[in-house]
């Protein structure tokens, strides 16, 4: 039995289901001097803004029970510094690129759509980045501005369009099902879970921009669900990210009804947690006798 | 000297074997490290991410200085501050280890200026390792060693680097009565070489007063930085600090550790 990992986002193929997600692999160069991350499904680069971001002051970063709080603030270095410096080697790898974009009004997300389009195999829409004043999450918060900010990107490219999701809502599923409606070809949750850690000597908070983004295997479960919730609500591809460490959740992931996973904090415990965890899926599917992905897509019991 | 981009070196994360963990002082722990496949070349300033255990609570690795490093063996100088450097202090002989690195840049020699090291606690780490090989190299140099109260690492300390090495204490205890920067200035003057560079790691306060003495009298300073890491390899952009005279930031981990202290803002 031959295993076959394909899947598809509208008419783009993907060898495997397994993304290294927004923010914590850079451009895929560092990674790749590590490991070879034309193996991957796909690199989701660091959200990419129109012009050059200097993100917040440090400390960016706290650790936490099984987890972490970060606050970058979308530190980049613009669409152009991206085009002219990133891009070439990314297109190097032999895997698909998907560019994040994120934005200060629908205008922006246009301009950076419509300049990424056909220049990467996909973009990924971030209107979910907790930790920037204007814009960031704002977007993914209420559900008719995320339908204009869908809807203005969609106008413009021809390439599969991802929507990232914001967790910090009450009902994820419908933020979804508008992206859907709006003409998104898939939808990407979570990023992180904005929250706060405090010093209690200095009666601060342990980060610089006070409030930060939670994300590793403290939030899985909660991931997990807005997953299970949100696949059961759309009939697109539903990419789950959120504490992903190992196969055992990524296989977890799928049966809650993702058709990708995105391997975000993992990789700062392990460069290669993204490779390891690929390795781990193909392993268990050939275990198990099952040939596809598809096979345990949503499989899940529900009494 | 120049810092030097470790472009060439393979960063790996490398399965280590512990040879041996003693406690040199009250909770300052030698460690000596057996990494089977490593064979890249090592340039003192660089580090390690240690991972801590398989647990995900800690779930971060922890940065830590190569104290020395020899073929495939690396001694790692680790003081107990919190959880997870209690968690790493307690391993033992035979306990496996995963070492990612080497990482960050280092220090350089620069044949042309004298290397003065001025280290604070255990900032000694890094300049330690620069010191060997500095010995080693039978370049000449001298090593400021500030702490609170005389230690067993101080003696050490003296040990190796016998004259080249000046004592200050907080309390009195080993050299002068004083702390690393006040002692400074006068510990300069007494050098008898005109052309200097300062290569200095230890608490922030004490470098920011040693970049601040090497302004004023025009000698190049070199510090070792220290931020919260999640990567350690330039991806996260977790570890940034201010650039000096420009808008923005550059992060400990890849550009760093060791700047120019014209450079940063910390
Ligand atoms: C480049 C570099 C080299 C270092 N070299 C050495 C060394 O040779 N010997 C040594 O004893 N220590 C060294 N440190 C400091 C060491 O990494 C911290 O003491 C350690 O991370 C503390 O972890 P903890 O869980 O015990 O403390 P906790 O306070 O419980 O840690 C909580 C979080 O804060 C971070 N943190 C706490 N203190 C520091 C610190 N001083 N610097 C950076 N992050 C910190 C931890 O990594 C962790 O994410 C170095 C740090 C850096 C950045
Ligand atoms: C340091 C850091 C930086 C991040 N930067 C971005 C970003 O630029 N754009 C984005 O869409 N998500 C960003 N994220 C969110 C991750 O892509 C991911 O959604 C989140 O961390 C949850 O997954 P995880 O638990 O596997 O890390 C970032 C996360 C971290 C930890
Ligand atoms: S620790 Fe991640 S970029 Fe420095």
């Amino acid at each position: 039995m031959k295993l076959d990992l394909s899947t598809k986002i509208g008419t783009v193929l993907f060898k495997n289901p397994v993304l290294a997600a927004s923010g914590t692999s850079g451009y895929g160069a560092i990674l790749n001097d590590i490991f070879d991350v034309s193996q991957l499904g796909g690199i989701i680069t660091k959200s990419i803004t129109v012009k050059p971001r200097k993100g917040n002051p440090p400390p960016r970063i706290i650790e936490t029970s099984c987890g972490m709080l970060n606050s970058i603030g979308l530190e980049n270095r613009g669409i152009q510094y991206f085009l002219d410096e990133n891009l070439p080697r990314l297109k190097t790898f032999k895997t698909n690129v998907i560019a994040s974009i994120a934005g200060n009004s629908d205008e922006e997300y246009a301009m950076l759509a419509e300049t990424l389009n056909k220049q990467v195999d996909a973009i990924e829409v971030n209107i979910s980045c907790p930790n920037v004043k204007e814009g960031g999450m704002s977007f993914g918060q209420e559900l008719h501005s995320t339908r204009k900010v869908v809807e203005t990107v969609k106008a413009v490219s021809s390439i599969p369009i991802i929507v990232k999701l914001t967790p910090n809502v009450t009902r994820i599923e419908d933020f979804a099902k508008v992206c859907e409606e709006s003409g998104a070809d898939a939808i990407s949750l979570v990023n992180t879970y904005k929250g706060l850690s405090i010093d209690i000597r200095s009666r601060r908070s342990n980060i610089g921009a006070f409030t930060g983004g939670l994300s590793g295997p403290a939030i899985k479960p909660l991931a997990l669900y807005a997953v299970w919730k949100t696949a059961k609500t759309v009939g697109i591809p539903v990419i789950g990210c959120g504490g992903v460490m190992n196969y055992v959740d990524a296989i977890e992931f799928f049966m809650a009804g993702a058709s990708f996973i995105e391997i975000g904090s993992a990789t700062f415990r392990e460069p290669d947690a993204s490779l390891k965890i690929l390795r781990g899926i193909k392993q268990f599917l050939e275990d198990e006798n099952i040939c596809c992905l598809n096979d345990i897509k949503g499989v899940i019991h529900e009494c | 000297m120049k810092q030097v981009s470790t472009r060439m070196s393979k960063v790996r994360d490398y399965r280590a074997v512990v040879l041996s963990n003693r406690a040199i002082d009250d909770m300052v722990f030698l460690m000596e490290l057996f990494l089977p496949d490593f064979d890249v070349p090592v340039i003192p300033g660089q580090f390690v991410m240690i991972q801590i255990d398989e647990s995900y609570d800690p779930f971060l690795r922890r940065p830590y200085s190569i104290f020395e490093c020899e073929n495939a063996t690396m001694k790692i100088l680790l003081k107990v501050v919190g959880r997870g450097s209690e968690i790493i202090s307690r391993k033992t002989e035979n306990d496996k280890i995963n070492i990612l690195g080497p990482l960050g840049t280092g220090f350089t020699d620069d044949e042309k200026r004298y290397p003065v090291l001025v280290a604070g606690g255990m900032g000694i780490v890094p300049l330690w390792f620069l010191a060997t090989r500095m010995k080693q190299k039978g370049m000449d140099f001298s090593l400021v060693f500030g702490e609170l109260t005389a230690s067993t690492l101080g003696e050490e300390i003296g040990k190796t680097f016998q004259e080249k090495v000046l004592f200050v204490t907080d309390d009195g205890t080993r050299g002068a009565k004083a702390t690393v920067s006040d002692a400074l200035p006068s510990i300069v003057d007494s050098i008898s070489h005109e052309i200097i560079s300062i290569y200095s790691c230890g608490p922030s306060r004490m470098m920011q007063k040693v970049i601040a003495f090497g302004e004023k009298s025009d000698i190049p300073v070199f510090v070792s930085l220290e931020a919260r890491m999640a990567c350690g390899i330039g991806v996260c952009l977790g570890c940034s600090v201010q650039r000096k005279g420009a808008d923005g930031f550059v992060t400990v981990c890849k550009k760093g550790p060791v700047f120019k202290s014209d450079k940063v803002v910390f």
